[in-house]
């Protein structure tokens, strides 16, 4: 898959592959692992100008936990209705998901909140 | 003249440099995304031919820096360092690159997910900086979220209910703090849950 069309000519980052040992799963250990990595694409696409601020996955249709996982950490599936066949793996059917990261505008350049006026009395 | 020859040396192995390294993204990018199959043959010759280009790129780097002074400005001299040390780097962690074990990269998109992708990633929206869980906004608010402290008050309480006997209250405070230092931010999964939900 060629995602520079869809990063504007930019690179990506992307998650090919995460597991959990099956004696700690159900623990919260995924979506740790999957926010720390989040956080870590915000910071690489922040400190490069020519990476994207999507951060892509894919994951089997087949494995629900992991479809569920991502669903909670933010991301959407792209091709919701068109999901694709992987030839190495029995045509075994498999989604394209994104997260658009949350990028910190840089120090100084945060709007401040509204001033609240004092009555006057 | 030295000057001249010099100059055009440094801005000869800093297009070199440029060059080897664009191949050798082009060839991982190629295995990784199944469009070309490794070769251990390949692979050598990569290496070798980084190292030896890089030892020459070393003395002309060398050369350029005694030189530096003498002829004002050798511009490609930055440069040229830049990629030594990227490419001492490359050597000392190679990796070798290997199929995309997930199918995305190997996968050509079929025309109607390339359509619906394109339409759908256009729409996606940024979570709130500072409101979702999910993102922090930048590496210091992630140190900080991971190095969330343990309330050792939690700790305290426990201990003399169980009327334990205060140094032992004490050792095991300094257990905690031991056991907090090594498996920082997973404190959830070693103290019962809730122990370590707020700062004391």
């Amino acid at each position: 898959m060629n995602t520079q069309q869809f990063t504007g000519a930019k690179d990506h980052c992307y998650i090919p592959l995460l597991a959990v040992n099956p004696n700690f799963q159900k623990r919260g250990h995924g979506l740790t692992i999957v926010d720390f990595l989040v956080a870590e694409a915000a910071g690489i696409a922040q400190k490069n100008s020519n990476v994207s601020n999507l951060l892509f996955l894919d994951v089997y249709t087949a494995n629900q936990a992991a479809v569920s996982l991502y669903d909670k950490s933010g991301f959407d599936t792209l091709n919701r209705d068109a999901p694709l066949a992987d030839p190495q793996e029995s045509n075994e059917t498999y989604v394209i998901m994104a997260k658009k990261l949350a990028i910190p505008a840089p120090m100084g350049t945060r709007a401040r909140p509204t001033s609240v006026k004092r009555r006057s009395t | 003249m030295v000057c001249a020859n010099l100059d055009q040396s440094i801005n000869h192995y800093v297009e070199l440099c440029r060059e080897l390294r664009t191949y050798i993204n082009q060839w991982a990018r190629a295995i990784f995304t199944g469009q070309v199959t490794f070769d251990q043959e390949v692979e050598n010759l990569l290496k070798e031919e980084s190292r030896r280009n890089m030892h020459r790129a070393k003395q002309v780097a060398a050369l350029g820096r005694a030189m530096d002074g003498e002829c004002y400005v050798l511009q490609g001299l930055n440069p040229l360092h830049r990629h030594i040390a990227d490419f001492d780097y490359l050597l000392e962690n190679w990796v070798s690159p290997r199929l995309a074990v997930s199918p995305a990269p190997r996968v050509k998109l079929s025309h109607a997910a390339e359509k619906q992708i394109a339409e759908r990633s256009g729409k996606l929206s940024p979570l709130d900086q500072f409101t979702s869980r999910h993102s922090f906004p930048n590496q210091l608010g992630r140190t900080m979220a991971l190095r969330q402290p343990i309330p050792l008050t939690t700790v305290r309480i426990t201990a003399s209910e169980a009327r334990i006997p205060i140094t032992v209250g004490m050792a095991i405070r300094r257990a905690a703090i031991l056991t907090r230092d090594r498996f920082r931010g997973y404190c959830n999964t070693i103290f019962p849950i809730g122990s370590c939900t707020a700062p004391a």
